[in-house]
């Protein structure tokens, strides 16, 4: 055996082995590249692509032998992970909305400084088709108090009409029974609007007193006078949606649509106090 | 008698004439050894040998490292040099080992080289040895596979202690040495058989010669 290595050729590769062996060291401890090692990178790399490709086509078709128990783990634990999200999304959308409510609360605080507003969910709606009730979940034990305005950031809801320890009922202005102090803030003329029975199904009331000679048109903006001690004055109640003028009588038929949408109301807000301020026609001109 | 001729004696198959007359003073200019190395196959051993480096080192850095049999990735190489080197005897077992440590260093992007001298004594020995003192036989193939498997462990403790810090002996061995040794030995048969029935067609048993 001794024969084997002493042989010309053995020193030969033995000598070429090492220097395949320190050469490549070398130079990857200095971080250049061996001009061999590249070149066979380079020409085998399409080959390793193809390699792998059959690699990950064995890998799926393996994976449904012996990863079966694996896969029916990780789709349990996914459908949990998806019912979690999708609760996390029906959480994100409900903050989202409050968010924006809060957003348009704050804003009218800044608009009226002296109003003191608390926050309220709307629980039920009328029980009958005569009515636009609602009732709310803030009661007196918040300090809430018959006759009360409700509003939103939109306009006028309505005011309280019957109030519980922890409930309250709300009367729309839509209802016939309400009344609110307006006048149009474009022309400055003063009228009350009142709720229709006829019309309250499609959220509009009438405007009425109106000058038999007022230039109010469709759609002139229709805000609260504070005429009546219920409603403070410069709250959007409406918008103009018809005008009718009567020649013999010289009167306006005025319809307005209410800006508060009560079909799709979840939140108001009740102003417990403001400074009370009554619009005069001296006022307004 | 002629050393080579004591190898010729000894060797299971016949070398072809052809390969012989390589070593015969009239063959000796350049234009005369080309054509021998053509007729005597050697140039079609030479593209099996090339085919079978290059099959096995894709298969070994693709395939079955993403499998990880055994938690390890297996050497198919050190089997492949050995196979060679049984099958067309030292000296290609040698030069074979320098490629294939060659070959599966740049695939693998190693910083450390250390495979080219066990590869080419792998080769280059089991060539010897198959010439001069074992036949060439599956367990003579089981025992070169397992003792040159045995001395990748210790390269592969010497690579770890170089480029892993503070690396814990049986860290080294039970997350990486003995899962190497166990998968190596498991799928070695495969370069093995593969090597055998690639380079089988160059090989005439001595029946088939005398015939």
């Amino acid at each position: 055996m001794k024969q084997f290595f002493q042989s010309k050729f053995f020193y030969v590769v033995t000598v070429i082995a090492l220097l395949f062996c320190i050469v490549p060291t070398v130079l990857a401890s200095m971080g250049v590249t061996f001009v061999l090692r590249d070149a066979v990178n380079g020409v085998l790399t399409p080959f390793q692509k193809f390699f792998n490709y059959a690699a990950d086509a064995m890998d799926g078709f393996a994976g449904y032998f012996y990863r079966f128990d694996e896969l029916v783990e990780e789709n349990n634990q996914l459908r949990e992970q998806v019912a979690e999200l999708q609760t996390q999304i029906y959480d994100s959308t409900e903050r989202e909305e409050m968010f924006a409510w809060m957003a348009d609360f704050l804003e009218m605080k800044r608009v009226h400084t002296d109003y003191k507003m608390l926050p309220a969910s709307v629980t039920g709606r009328e029980s009958g088709n005569y009515s636009k009730a609602l009732t709310i979940d803030v009661g007196s034990s918040a300090g809430v108090e018959i006759n009360m305005p409700v509003v939103t950031s939109e306009g006028i809801v309505g005011r309280i009409t019957e109030v519980g320890h922890n409930w309250s009922k709300v009367t729309t202005i839509v209802e016939p029974n309400s009344s609110v102090g307006a006048y149009v803030e474009r022309t400055n003329d003063l009228g009350v609007c009142r709720g229709d029975f006829s019309l309250a199904a499609d959220g509009l009331i009438r405007l009425n007193y109106l000058p038999g000679d007022s230039a109010a048109a469709v759609g002139d903006r229709i805000l609260s006078s504070g005429y009546g001690s219920v409603y403070p004055r410069g709250l959007v109640i409406g918008y103009i949606d018809s005008v009718e003028v009567n020649a013999y009588t010289r009167s306006m038929t005025v319809q307005v649509r209410c800006a508060a949408d009560y079909s799709d109301l979840s939140r108001v807000m009740v102003l417990t106090d403001y400074d009370i301020t009554v619009v005069s026609a001296s006022d307004l001109d | 008698m002629k050393k080579r001729d004591k190898i010729l004696m000894k060797s299971e198959t016949v070398i072809s004439e052809k390969e012989i007359d390589l070593h015969r003073p009239e063959t000796r200019s350049l234009r005369q050894r080309i054509k021998a190395i053509i007729d005597a196959d050697i140039a079609g051993r030479f593209v099996v040998c090339v085919l079978l480096l290059v099959f096995f080192a894709l298969l070994q850095t693709t395939v079955f490292a993403r499998f990880r049999p055994f938690g390890a990735i297996p050497d198919l190489m050190l089997p492949l040099c050995l196979a060679v080197g049984m099958t067309e005897r030292g000296r290609w077992g040698a030069i074979f080992g320098i490629a294939a440590a060659f070959v599966i260093e740049s695939l693998g992007a190693a910083t450390v080289s250390v495979l080219a001298v066990l590869y080419m004594l792998a080769g280059y020995l089991a060539g010897c040895l198959t010439a001069e003192m074992f036949r060439d036989t599956p367990a003579t193939r089981a025992a070169y596979t397992l003792v040159a498997c045995g001395l990748h462990m210790l390269t592969t403790l010497f690579v770890l202690y170089v480029t892993v810090e503070g690396i814990h002996f049986g860290d080294a061995m039970l997350k990486s040495v003995l899962p190497e040794f166990v998968a190596s030995v498991v799928f070695a048969p495969i370069p093995h058989v593969v090597a055998w029935l690639a380079l089988k067609p160059f090989h005439k048993p001595r029946e088939e010669k005398v015939q």
